[in-house]
Parts: C-alpha cells; sequence; structure tokens
C-alpha cells in the first residue's frame, strides 16, 4: 500500500500493479478495480511502509519485490 | 476498506436556516458531497449528512457510529457555527469517545487553533480536504505502518502541527460529483456547481482569499459541461437550474466563451446562474450569458460611493457598472447586488449614498434585485488583522453573531445603532421605488425568496 502525492497537491492511495519508465499504474479500490495512472513527472513524493521514499528508491523495492 | 466516516454540515443560522422553507432549497454542501467522492474512489464509504436540511437526531447519529460503523465524524467548521460545532462534537464524544472527529472548512483554515484547543476535536485540515482526508483515512485505517501522523500534510492533530499542504492546482483531476450522494428528488430549486476556486480579487472585507487561494483555479470546461449534464439527468426533472457558486465564473472570458458556445451547440436544456465581479463583465460577456441559458448573475457591489470602493480594495467602478446593468437590461437577466454598510470608511453620508444608489439601480432595470448586510470582520480577512490600524473597533467577539445583518463593529464615524437603522431602511428601498406599498410588500416577498435561491 502507497501513498503517491503529485505535484498538482493530490494524493492518490494504493496498489502498485504496474510501471513503466512513464507512468505508475495504481489500484486504488480492490472491490471496485477503480485504477490511475500517474505519470512519474507529476510524482511528487512517494510514501511507502510509512516512510517516505524517492522514485528510484521505490522502483528499486518494487521491482525486487514484484508486483 | 473498514473506516467509514460522516461528513457533517452544521447550520449557520439565521444567514441560513431561515431561507431553508420546506425543503424548497435542498442543496447539501457540494465540498463535503466532493469529498465524499474523492475519497470513495479509494474504497472508504462516505456519507455526507447536511443538517441545514435535517433535524439533528442523535439517535441516528448514535446508530451510525455504534451499529453501522462510522468511526471517524468530519464537521465543517464556518466562523459563525463554531460554537455550534464544538457543542456538537462533544455530544459526538460522548456517545461514544472512541470516535475520532476531524474538522476542515473556512474557519479551518482561517483559525485551527480556535478548534484543535477542543478537547473533543482530534485531527483539524486546512485549505483543499481531498487529499489530506485521503491520507487521514489511509492513517486511520492502517496507522503508522503506512504513513506516521507528523507526515499528514495539512492537517494539524493533538500531538503534532505538520506542514502546511498547498490547494489543488489542477481542479480537473478531481472526480465530478455525483449528485446521487444526496437524496436526488428531494433538489428543487438550484443545484450547485462549481467550475473554479479563488478569486482574482483583493477586497479588504472578503476572506475568499485565504480560504480558496490567492490564484484562480479552473476546471477544464468539457469536464463542467459534463457535470452539467449529469445533474439534467438526474435531478432535471424536479430542480429549477443550475447555480455556479464559483466567487467568479467570468473571471476568464475564452473560458466563458468556450462554455456559452456548448450550451448553445448542444441545446443544453437548463437555465443556469453565477456569481461574478463588475470588473470582469463587458457588453459581450452579458449578450454571451444571455443568449445561453444564463437568467441570473450576482455581483457584490458593496458601496455606492466610489471612493470608499477604492479605499477598500473593490477595484470596481460605478459608472461601468451602471451601463452594464443598462445593457442587461434589454434581456430577462435577473441582476442580484449585494451591498454591504459600515465599510471602515464609511460615514453616514457615504452610506446614505449607498442607498441613494440602489434606489437608482431599482429605476434603471426592472430585473435588478439587491441585498444589503452589514460589514462584518471575518477572521482571516484583512480588515480583522488591520483593526485597530484603520480604526475599526470589534465591539462583539461571539462570532455566533457574525451573521452578516448584527452589528458588531464601530468607528468614530458609525455605530452599530447607526448600522441597524440604516439597514432597516435599506429594506424599504424596493417599496419606495414601486411606489405602492401593496406592490412592495409583494415584491419583497419575492425579494427574499430570490435572495434565498442564491
Amino acid at each position: 500500500m502507497v501513498i503517491i502525492r503529485t505535484i498538482q497537491n493530490l494524493s492518490y492511495a494504493g496498489t502498485v500493479k504496474n510501471w513503466t519508465e512513464e507512468y505508475v499504474e495504481l489500484e486504488a479500490d480492490r472491490r471496485t478495480g477503480i485504477r490511475f495512472l500517474i505519470p512519474l513527472k507529476e510524482i511528487r513524493e512517494i510514501i511507502r511502509n510509512g516512510e517516505r521514499c524517492i522514485w528510484e528508491r521505490f522502483l528499486e523495492v518494487i521491482q525486487a519485490e514484484g508486483v | 476498506m473498514n473506516t467509514k466516516i460522516l461528513l457533517i454540515n452544521l447550520p449557520c443560522y439565521l444567514t441560513m436556516k431561515e431561507f431553508v422553507d420546506n425543503d424548497f432549497n435542498y442543496n447539501p454542501s457540494l465540498g463535503l458531497l466532493a469529498l465524499s467522492e474523492y475519497v470513495s474512489l479509494f474504497g472508504f464509504e462516505a456519507r455526507v449528512i447536511d443538517y441545514n436540511f435535517e433535524e439533528i437526531d442523535y439517535a441516528v447519529l448514535e446508530e451510525a457510529i455504534c451499529q453501522e460503523g462510522f468511526s471517524v465524524v468530519g464537521v465543517t467548521v464556518y466562523t459563525e457555527n463554531l460554537d455550534l460545532v464544538l457543542r456538537f462534537v462533544k455530544k459526538l464524544k460522548k456517545i461514544d469517545p472512541r470516535v475520532r472527529i476531524m474538522a476542515g472548512g473556512p474557519h479551518a483554515t482561517l483559525k485551527p487553533d480556535d478548534i484543535i484547543k477542543s478537547r473533543y476535536v482530534d485531527f483539524v485540515t486546512a485549505k483543499d480536504g481531498e487529499a489530506s482526508l485521503l491520507e487521514l483515512l489511509m492513517y486511520l485505517e492502517f496507522g503508522e505502518a503506512c504513513i506516521k501522523e507528523e507526515d499528514l500534510e495539512g492537517v494539524i492533530s493533538r500531538r503534532c502541527r505538520n506542514r502546511d499542504r498547498e490547494n489543488v492546482t489542477d481542479l480537473s483531476l478531481l472526480p465530478i460529483i455525483n449528485r446521487e450522494r444526496a437524496e436526488i428528488s428531494r433538489y428543487r430549486n438550484l443545484v450547485t456547481i462549481y467550475s473554479s476556486k479563488g478569486c482574482p480579487g483583493r477586497c479588504i472585507y472578503c476572506a475568499a482569499t485565504f480560504i480558496s487561494g490567492a490564484r484562480y483555479r479552473i476546471r477544464d470546461v468539457y469536464s463542467i459541461f459534463l457535470e452539467c449534464w449529469l445533474i439534467f439527468y438526474q435531478c432535471g426533472q424536479s430542480a429549477r437550474g443550475l447555480f455556479f457558486i464559483d466567487d467568479t465564473f467570468t473571471a476568464q472570458k475564452t473560458r466563458t466563451k468556450e462554455f456559452c458556445g456548448l450550451v448553445r451547440q448542444y441545446d443544453f436544456p437548463m437555465y443556469w446562474s453565477c456569481e461574478s465581479r463588475i470588473d470582469v463583465i463587458c457588453e459581450e460577456t452579458i449578450d454571451m450569458l444571455a443568449e445561453s441559458k444564463c437568467c441570473a448573475i450576482q455581483f457584490g457591489v458593496e458601496s455606492g460611493d466610489q471612493e470608499i470602493l477604492d479605499t477598500i480594495g473593490k477595484h470596481i467602478r460605478l459608472d461601468h457598472l451602471e451601463h452594464m446593468i443598462s445593457h442587461a437590461a434589454k434581456y430577462e437577466l435577473r441582476i442580484q447586488l449585494g451591498f454591504m454598510l459600515g465599510h471602515y470608511p464609511d460615514t453616514e453620508e457615504t452610506m446614505r449614498k449607498t442607498l441613494d444608489f440602489i434606489r437608482k439601480m431599482l429605476k434603471l432595470n426592472g430585473n435588478i434585485n439587491y441585498s444589503v448586510s452589514i460589514n462584518t470582520p471575518f477572521p482571516g480577512t484583512w480588515q480583522y488583522e488591520h483593526a485597530e490600524e484603520i480604526g475599526l473597533e470589534i465591539t462583539d467577539h461571539d462570532y455566533s453573531h457574525y451573521d452578516l445583518i448584527t452589528p458588531v463593529i464601530r468607528t468614530e464615524h458609525f455605530d452599530e445603532s447607526m448600522l441597524r437603522r440604516l439597514y432597516q431602511e435599506s429594506g424599504m428601498l424596493r417599496a419606495e421605488v414601486c411606489g405602492r406599498q401593496e406592490r412592495a410588500a409583494a415584491a419583497e416577498i419575492k425579494h427574499r425568496t430570490e435572495a434565498a435561491a442564491w
């Protein structure tokens, strides 16, 4: 479960389902299947496991853990 | 998600409650509907209750909290209902001390310390609430394994005062509000909608700059138009029209033109109305609005004395207003003008000029309605922060009296009794202009009904 803050000052929360070099796909609600595609260039901050982390570090972790 | 939230709006007595007659103006808080729409995208159940349109029933609330599992209650706080909110949340905590209380809204943005000092409030959020509420609900659902309390942007808790959260810059990223979150069949008058936030004006008596932000932020016109159609399909049978609650709907002429173009091109069937500023209105804009199903427009004029307007930072010209009012007379476009008595440089003479100006406008255009209020120094406004410097004595600090018709200020040129007297006179201007008392009384009733619609 991650929280992604964007440069538009919005926040999104959910599970990372996929990512490319341009965006991350977040499943916001498992029951409804609502997903958001958030462009990487719009990401301001990521909070994962209660810790803030930068995108590169975040990528390393989710790549290692898999989706 | 397991966390469920009740989003509650309490009445601001006198300014709102008296106009809610037989449910005609049912229109639950758009801000709370927007918040519930946003957090529901992420799986949180949110229910909106607006006590402007319901009687407060603590048995129902107890059932929601204790039986249905609504463990979080969010309350909107306005300056004038602060006291009511604090008494309300105290009762909720007595129903179940475990319920988490969060407060947001205008007063929470302007004076959060007034609220968090109550031991019955757990969190206060400032400015746009969508992202702050989502993060807070994530924190309450998953705890610090998800986000630490001190990392909740824009949130003040009993333990920490966190960094501010800036307002959302691109409003088009927010979801379109589904009015089914309210009771569709109860919409009978105007359905509120917003197309922008913030105001380009910097009037010294207004807190909009501090609440909605100094930057004028807009939604994409197509998104707005889509929402208009959604409202039509949901409420078009019962509701009379739409009301854009933006501070300044017509601030950008190209955007106004684009919206009006869509209304005409697709023959949108509902009438609509909006608020604006006279300095962003021209003949072409009036023509566009009138030909695009806009049936009413509201302007804050505030004074009939140009020097007063210049001093209070209103930056509008009375001669331009008169010209626009004359131009609009050829259409069936209702124009609501708002005035205030008791600006800090006001004297009896300048306030009488305001009353004279209203008389003049009523004669100029038969579709004019007007409302008069008494200048009230809301916390967060420039005039409140600089009251001493400008010679404005605040004589009443009980916020529950800040209802725009109770005088709470005086200067060396006017006192409360003068304001009360002139305010009472202002209610009879239509009677004077219409001439006959019977017609005037009927018009006054109509005026009040229409004022309620605004």
